[in-house]
């Protein structure tokens, strides 16, 4: 269709204006071109091109690297059903299954009239609410074929037409960042003072949340539905640790994180405030980039922080900053989490309004200019290096570690800290109840509380914030105020402690307690804190065969193994499902595996670049290793299928 | 004919550039030897210089390593036990012990090697590629001997044209990044691109913007399978079949290494070989794909005579016959200045001495040129201080780019000058009547009026007349450049070419006699557009002297001697006005030398025996 309108052209100018460098727009103009015409025509990625001063080409290369872009045409409503492993343990598969055959389509195809489209995604993000789907990246949860049929007839109605705009429009908040000129120069300091006391007393949001002995840190406003407005956030003592951090220096600040042992929440769990040390001295600019591309299977915890605490986030980025020397921040938003992307918006704009973001925060001289910024489907996005990439415009393809660790080669090749919502978000309590306060929470090694979703096979399914340590597995998968027990009082059959990565947990791991140092030793993560929970009734060959498609879905493509081995051991599951084993078959799936990640051990080696790779091999290890059985049994009857009768297989050229 | 041309840019790891870091030797062990290295350099090349080699497919010395492929993994103890390393990206460090055999190296090599082709189509029997692949070459090696591989391959439309010189077969691709990496990083020119995501990944253009780089053929020669095949070459030979020989490129006066490759006595490619003086094993389209006029229709392959209205063909012994008849008929009716002798550019120095042999001591004339109004006149070629492609190139340095457009041009300079501005930190000043492909990588771009550019020059040095409008200049940019002169470390570089063949010479001649004047040390990279003008120059141009030989009087190489400076040049002259070509006689160099033109040199006739005789 067409190049952008003029207005359209007049706000990519705006938006072009907030970053560094113009490529690093490219994303949020892919988006705007698709709100234009729905899809991101050819025509359009040349204007961006113009706009960018890139070739259409590197346009193309970025937009086709991402998974929300559509270079066709899709229907109004673009249907998007949740077949990750949290789902499909709760039907995801029937529930597909019932929706093509409601709208006369399979997935992948638009119906005939254009209104809609129906995809099968990988994990959005409400794994606690299995099975899930998104209508134009706005959620329903706990689907059913009833209510499925529902959806479908009220948004042909139209009856959703002001709750769900048209495909292409994503986040209907934009942040407007004041021109500079017309910054609040100064923040009357009375107006900021107001707080109630203290974060011990506010109500618990007791349906989603629970926690054990301590009060909740991060999610303590969770049970307001109005704690996303930034009165609500100061009355109940919002930006007071970024009052009381900008009263300390900077280096004060960061050694206060540090005491506190804040652990990553990303993933890797390394300590924040470690990783803020290791800026080389000197070099300027420096950028902080908050990591809010969750979407690890089962992983259900920044995206709420986003939604119901931006402000929260928001403060512990401004300290974050404060405390490293950033005069930019990058809030990367999930581009499937429109809610998210608003909420943030609309609390940025009120900070900004507010002089709590932009030029001298609360009439210091400290000042720092907060970007939101979104990405637009890829999973391996989430790790930093392809963060960074991305936020330069660039297809989120990892860099390799060494020599780009991002606090020394990051953003353009500055020094930039990479940091976890949850992370960031649990720094505001730190400053302004002290490390100590911090520390007191938890167990050696693994301070404070984290938030945990526990999905999948489990009678209450939810996210809970726990104090490290002192919870186990067995607590969280069956004490009444968790996870309530097994779906059916039936028997465990294995768990996943730590994301669609992390290696297997069984009955004999459930009481280790939730802390880094003792899950490590016993071979898996606590990772993204995501607990995922299969009773006896799972085919494993099933649960492995969606968690493999994943990463494979989800390589980025650079480095060969990953690429090229992912998609063998996907290929090779599902001719195993399909009734289309061969004897070698779970040979060769470890040799695959082991020449992804050389021994599959754990901690992983690994022959790729990122982990993503070495990902994929986790599920087969634990599965192949501990349920031979399951894969010998389909294996054997498909053998004996066919040498009874003959059966052609697809066999390709050999090599 | 030297059949041991290198070509193919995997042999010639140890012909990398030079890491620009300190020299510091340090100490590693591969395989149980202790070797050295230079700090920063990568393991790969340390290891290929010491007779490892180690297999790879996306590192390419002369780019940036990307660790793609992952072919070159070896393990590496850098003192926290032995780990898995691709050798292209890691940079050598004291006591690192590696191994290159051990059974983890072999088994992740042996690994990704079948990844890579359990999507390969192998039909290396139909393959351009074959023989001299890379893919193939490591199959045989160490390939398996079996696919494991079962499921049905991925499969793409065959050949997609991604220009009109170079075909894609996405199918045999593995994703490299060898051919995009050149497009963007070294051409400048990102056209093609990776596109879609994981398993999907294939290199592709945009919908109908095709890969039209100066540069592509070189994508060709990297690529390190059979994916990207040339139009001119494809199908037409094998490897093995095609005998080589080292040349230099003529199509312009870069001069760049070429490997001219034939078969059964046809030529059928150009290959650009590596050398760090030129071209660094790149060639452009013009120059690799030239080599078609040679076997032309429309060359003339034998002499033709005119019977009036036509041209008859006939033998070469009549022809050469009726040419001396024609040459002895003139210099006796005319006398020999009535000749003169117009040489090829293109030829060797040895051809260029013998032409002008031919021209001065047996015809007797001196009414000789290399040019054909294309050029600058030889006194100021010769006459100027040199610099050579790697002073001009040379990191830190400042260079002011007069005239040419370099990308049009002189294409391998072209790289050579992006690379030093984008890598190099060159600051490159360009005065010029109009954009040109290096303004995008220039510090400042000075544009003038055209025909003014001595106008600008002088501006610039900052001995413009009091009314001068600095020939069109805007005086900010001009000032900009002025300090970024005065800022230049080290001697300033100028590279001089003609911006317009409708216009004099005169104008260039001009303008650089003022930069010559005005910048201390400046020396000179003059930009001709034919292949070996500078060598026929050398050869033909001393008059009064056999040719080659030194000049009696103070023309030819004879450079201004330092602290010897050219008088300022006289007042300006209104703008566009032509200028009498005497005012480059001014400069010393050129003092006594007259522009070399058919009618204003004298010299006598050697009588002698070569003199052609009559039938
Ligand atoms: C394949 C892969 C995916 C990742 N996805 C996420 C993610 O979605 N969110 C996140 O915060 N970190 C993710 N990480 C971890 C990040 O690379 C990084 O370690 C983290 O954002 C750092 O923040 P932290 O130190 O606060 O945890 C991922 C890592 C890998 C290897
Ligand atoms: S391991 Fe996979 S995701 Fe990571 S860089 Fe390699 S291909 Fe990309
Ligand atoms: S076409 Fe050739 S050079 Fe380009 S990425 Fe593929 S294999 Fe590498
Ligand atoms: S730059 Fe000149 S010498 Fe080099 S390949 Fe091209 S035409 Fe030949
Ligand atoms: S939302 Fe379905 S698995 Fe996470
Ligand atoms: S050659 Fe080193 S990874 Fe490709």
């Amino acid at each position: 269709m067409a190049r952008l309108t003029p207005e359209n052209e007049a706000l990519a100018g705006r938006i072009i204006a907030r970053y560094p460098r113009p490529k690093s727009a490219l994303i949020p103009l892919l988006h705007l071109a698709q709100e234009q015409d729905g899809y991101v025509s050819d025509d359009a990625m040349t204007h961006l091109a113009e706009l960018v001063g890139i070739t259409p080409a590197e346009v193309l290369g970025t937009c086709s690297f991402y998974e929300m872009f559509k270079r066709e045409p899709v229907g109004k409503f673009l249907v998007n059903i949740c077949t990750n492993i949290s789902c499909v343990l709760l039907g995801a598969d029937d529930l597909l299954a019932h929706a093509e055959q409601r709208l006369g389509v399979t997935a992948g195809e638009t119906t005939a009239d254009g209104t809609f489209t129906l995809e099968g995604v990988e994990c959005i993000a409400a794994c606690t609410e299995a099975p899930c789907l998104q209508v134009n990246y706005r959620y329903r949860c706990s689907v059913t074929a009833d209510s499925f049929d529902g959806l479908i007839d009220d948004l042909a109605s139209g009856q959703l037409d002001g709750e769900i705009p048209p495909h292409g429009t994503v986040a209907r908040i934009r942040q407007v960042i004041p021109a500079r000129s017309r910054r609040r120069r100064r923040l009357a300091r009375a107006r900021c003072c107001t707080s109630v006391d203290g974060h011990r007393q506010r109500r618990q949001w007791r349906h989603l949340m629970a926690v054990s002995d301590a009060a909740p840190i991060i999610t303590a406003r969770f049970g307001d539905p109005e704690a996303h407005t930034l009165d609500r956030y100061r009355q109940t003592g919002g930006y007071e640790g970024l009052r009381k951090a900008l009263s300390m220096t900077p280096a004060a600040v960061a050694a206060e994180v540090k005491d506190a042992s804040l652990l990553g929440r990303g993933g890797a769990g390394f300590p924040a405030g470690v990783k803020w040390g290791f800026c080389p001295e000197g070099v300027w600019p420096r950028y902080l980039v908050v990591n809010g591309d969750e979407s690890e299977p089962g992983t259900y915890k920044d995206r709420m922080l986003m939604e119901r605490d931006p402000h929260q986030l928001i403060e512990g980025v401004l300290i974050a900053a404060y405390a490293v020397g950033c005069a930019q921040a990058f809030l990367y938003v999930r581009g499937e989490m429109a809610l998210a992307q608003e909420r943030i918006a609309a609390a940025l704009n009120e900070a900004y309004a507010a002089g709590l973001v932009g030029r001298n925060i609360m009439g210091t001289d400290f000042s720092v200019d907060v970007v939101l910024h979104w990405g637009a489907g890829a999973y391996i996005v989430g790790e930093e290096t392809a963060l960074i990439e991305s936020l330069e415009g660039e297809r989120g393809m990892p860099r390799l570690k060494p020599p780009f660790f991002p606090a020394a080669k990051g953003l353009y090749m500055q020094p930039t800290i990479v940091n976890n919502v949850e992370t960031l978000s649990n720094v505001p309590w730190i400053i302004t109840n002290g490390s100590a306060a911090y520390t007191a929470l938890g167990a050696e090694g693994s301070r404070g509380t984290r938030m945990f979703a526990v999905s999948g096979h489990v009678k209450r399914p939810g996210v809970y914030e726990v104090e490290f340590g002192t919870t186990t597995f067995r607590d969280i998968i069956f004490a009444p105020v968790y996870g309530g027990g097994i779906s059916g009082d039936r028997q465990l059959k294995a768990f996943i402690p730590g994301g669609a990565s992390a290696p297997w947990f069984f009955e004999e791991h459930l009481d280790l307690p939730l802390e880094k140092t003792a899950v490590d030793k016993a071979g898996s993560m606590l990772g993204s804190g995501a607990i995922v929970v299969m009773d006896e009734t799972t085919d494993v060959v099933r649960a492995c065969l969606s968690l493999v498609r994943f990463f494979s879905h989800e390589s980025c493509g650079k480095c060969t193994p990953c690429r090229e081995g992912t998609t063998w051991l996907e290929r090779i599951l599902s001719r195993i499902m399909a009734g289309q084993g061969r004897a070698s078959d779970v040979d060769l799936l470890m040799d695959i595996s082991d020449n992804i990640s050389p021994g599959i051990a754990w901690p992983p080696k690994q022959t790729t670049i990122c982990p993503l790779g070495p990902s994929a091999v986790s599920p087969i290890a634990s599965a192949v290793r501990r349920f031979p059985e399951e894969f010998a049994a389909l294996i054997d009857a498909a053998v004996a299928a066919r040498t009874s009768t003959p059966v052609s297989i697809t066999v390709g050229s050999h090599g | 004919m030297a059949d041991d041309v290198t070509t193919a840019d995997d042999e010639i790891v140890d012909e990398a550039p030079e890491p620009v870091v300190t020299r510091k030797e340090i100490t590693l062990t591969i395989n149980g030897v202790e070797v050295d290295a230079d700090k920063g350099e990568l393991l790969i090349a340390a290891a290929e210089r010491h007779g490892v080699y180690i297999p790879h497919f996306c590192y390419h010395p002369r780019m940036e390593p990307v660790g793609m492929c992952r072919m070159c993994i070896v393990e590496v103890d850098t003192g926290r036990g032995p780990a898995l390393q691709p050798s292209c990206m890691l940079e050598c460090t004291e006591g690192m012990v590696v191994d290159t055999t051990s059974d983890v190296t072999t088994k992740a090599q042996d690994g990704i090697l079948e990844f890579l082709l359990i999507n390969h189509p192998l039909d290396c029997p139909v393959c351009d590629k074959g023989g001299e692949c890379p893919l193939q070459d490591q199959t045989m090696a160490y390939g398996p001997g079996e696919s494991r591989f079962v499921e049905s391959k991925r499969h793409n439309e065959k050949p997609i044209e991604i220009s009109e010189l170079v075909l894609l077969d996405r199918e045999r691709c593995i994703l490299c990044d060898r051919c995009t990496r050149f497009a963007k990083d070294v051409a400048g020119d990102p056209l093609i691109h990776f596109i879609n995501r994981g398993n999907h990944t294939e290199v592709n253009t945009f919908p109908d913007e095709p890969f039209a780089s100066y540069f592509s053929g070189n994508t060709v020669q990297i690529c390190p399978v059979g994916a990207l095949t040339a139009v001119p070459y494809r199908f037409k030979a094998r490897p093995w079949d095609l005998s080589k020989a080292e040349s230099t490129c003529q199509t312009c006066s870069v001069g760049c290494r070429v490997s001219v490759e034939s078969s059964r006595n046809e030529v059928l490619r150009y290959q650009g070989v590596d050398i760090d003086p030129v071209n660094w094993g790149w060639l452009c389209d013009k120059g690799r794909f030239a080599f078609e006029s040679v076997n032309a229709e429309a060359r003339l392959g034998e002499p033709l005579m005119r019977s009036g209205a036509d041209l008859v063909p006939v033998r070469w012994s009549d022809a050469l016959r009726a040419a001396a008849d024609a040459l002895a008929s003139t210099v006796e009716t005319h006398g020999p200045d009535a000749l003169a002798v117009i040489g090829g550019a293109r030829l060797t120095n040895e051809d260029a001495y013998a032409w002008a042999k031919l021209a001065k001591g047996v015809l007797g004339t001196d009414n000789v040129d290399a040019q054909m109004g294309d050029g600058l006149p030889a006194e100021l070629v010769l006459g100027l201080p040199a610099a050579t492609i790697d002073e001009v190139c040379a990191p830190g340095g400042t260079v002011v780019l007069m005239g040419a457009d370099i990308k049009e041009e002189l294409p391998v300079l072209y790289l050579r000058l992006r690379h030093a501005a984008v890598n190099d930190g060159v600051k490159l000043i360009e005065i010029t009547p109009a954009s040109t492909g290096l303004s995008r990588y220039a510090s400042l771009t000075l544009v003038h009026r055209p025909g003014e550019v001595a106008e600008a020059a002088r501006a610039l040095m900052g001995v413009a007349g009091p009314s001068s409008d600095f020939g069109g200049v805007d005086s900010d940019t001009l000032a900009a450049a002025q300090a970024m002169l005065d800022r230049a470390e080290g001697p300033v570089r100028v590279v001089v070419g003609r911006s317009s063949l409708a216009e004099s010479a005169v104008f260039t001649t001009d303008a650089t006699g003022v930069l010559h004047s005005h910048l201390d040390d400046a020396r000179f990279l003059v930009a001709l557009r034919r292949g070996n003008v500078r060598g026929a120059l050398d050869m033909v141009l001393p008059r009064a002297c056999s040719p080659g030989g030194s000049p009696s009087t103070p023309v030819g190489r004879t450079s201004p001697q330092p602290g010897q400076r050219c008088p300022p040049p006289p007042g300006s002259t209104p703008p566009g006005s032509c200028r009498p070509p005497s005012r480059v006689a001014s400069a010393p160099w050129c003092s006594s030398v007259p522009t070399p033109s058919a009618t204003s040199v004298t010299v006598t006739w050697p009588a002698g025996p070569s003199k052609p005789s009559t039938p």
